[in-house]
């Protein structure tokens, strides 16, 4: 029988780090590990492109349940590498996907566009160091 | 990853967003090299996983398709009561502890604090049978 439930870990939602800082805990908890780490940012640099890709259909067809579930399912990989802008979005996309009200999509969805490219940037300076 | 014998600890991790399994089974494995792990990307097929390799603790994410993490650790629950569940979540929007009517052991937030999981998993192992060897 379970014991109850016990929740943790709430204040990194509400204190987020920066990337570079998230990298280090990364490589810190992957016991320095660099190839293990180079492999998920690879991983995740392959696989983002699709996610926005899903994201930008559903703003494009007004499809609030797609847009809940495509961002909520980008939320997990981007939330591994970045805990500020970019996420803030995806969170106000899937938001946006849930209350189905899609008036500001098209807006937060061309700010997450840039916030990509500089988050690639980073991760691609990181595996290139 | 070590081939499973009867009295090593074994953790089933189920996550259907395919970067953050990577990533979790990576870190596991590195942390915990006597454990046996195995990893599945939806709760259908972590069901059959824990049927197969009777896992002494499943790491679960909530929202996923085919099958919930929450409906797979009630099935697995039914299956064996003492089974170990951390279930991952991002909170907004998910079923928050209890809210199912069905309690995890564990409730970590994502982004995932990895030193909360491993102070999770270390009093998972400190409550399993006595016999299980405690990974190093």
């Amino acid at each position: 029988m379970a014991l109850g439930t016990r929740t943790a870990g709430k204040d990194m939602q509400e204190n987020p780090r920066s990337s570079k800082e998230l990298l280090s805990d990364l490589l810190q908890a992957l016991e320095g590990d660099r190839e293990a780490l180079d492999a998920l940012i690879d991983s995740f640099l392959a696989s983002y492109p699709g996610h926005l890709q899903h994201i930008s259909v559903a703003v494009g067809t007004a499809d609030a349940p797609y847009l809940e579930k495509s961002a909520h399912h980008f939320k997990g990989s981007l939330g591994i590498f970045c805990q500020t802008e970019a996420l803030e979005l995806v969170q106000r996309l899937m938001e946006m996907g849930e209350r189905s009200n899609l008036d500001q999509a098209p807006q937060a969805l061309e700010r997450l566009e840039p916030e990509m490219v500089a988050l690639s940037a980073t991760l691609r300076a990181f595996i290139d160091r | 990853m070590a081939a499973r014998t009867d009295e090593m600890v074994a953790i089933l991790l189920v996550e259907d967003e395919e970067v953050a399994l990577q990533l979790l089974a990576a870190i596991l494995a590195k942390k915990y090299p006597g454990i046996a792990l195995h990893a599945a990307g939806n709760g259908r097929a972590g069901l059959e996983l824990f049927r197969e390799h009777a896992s002494d603790i499943v790491i679960t994410d909530i929202n996923m398709p085919e099958m919930s993490g929450l409906q797979m650790a009630d099935q697995i629950r039914s299956l064996n009561p003492r089974t170990k569940i951390i279930t991952l979540s991002a909170g907004s929007g998910e079923l928050q502890p209890g809210g199912s009517g069905f309690e995890t052991d564990y409730y970590i937030y994502k982004p995932i604090n990895f030193a909360l999981l491993f102070a999770a998993l270390e009093e998972c192992f400190a409550a399993l049978l006595p016999g299980k060897r405690v990974p190093a």
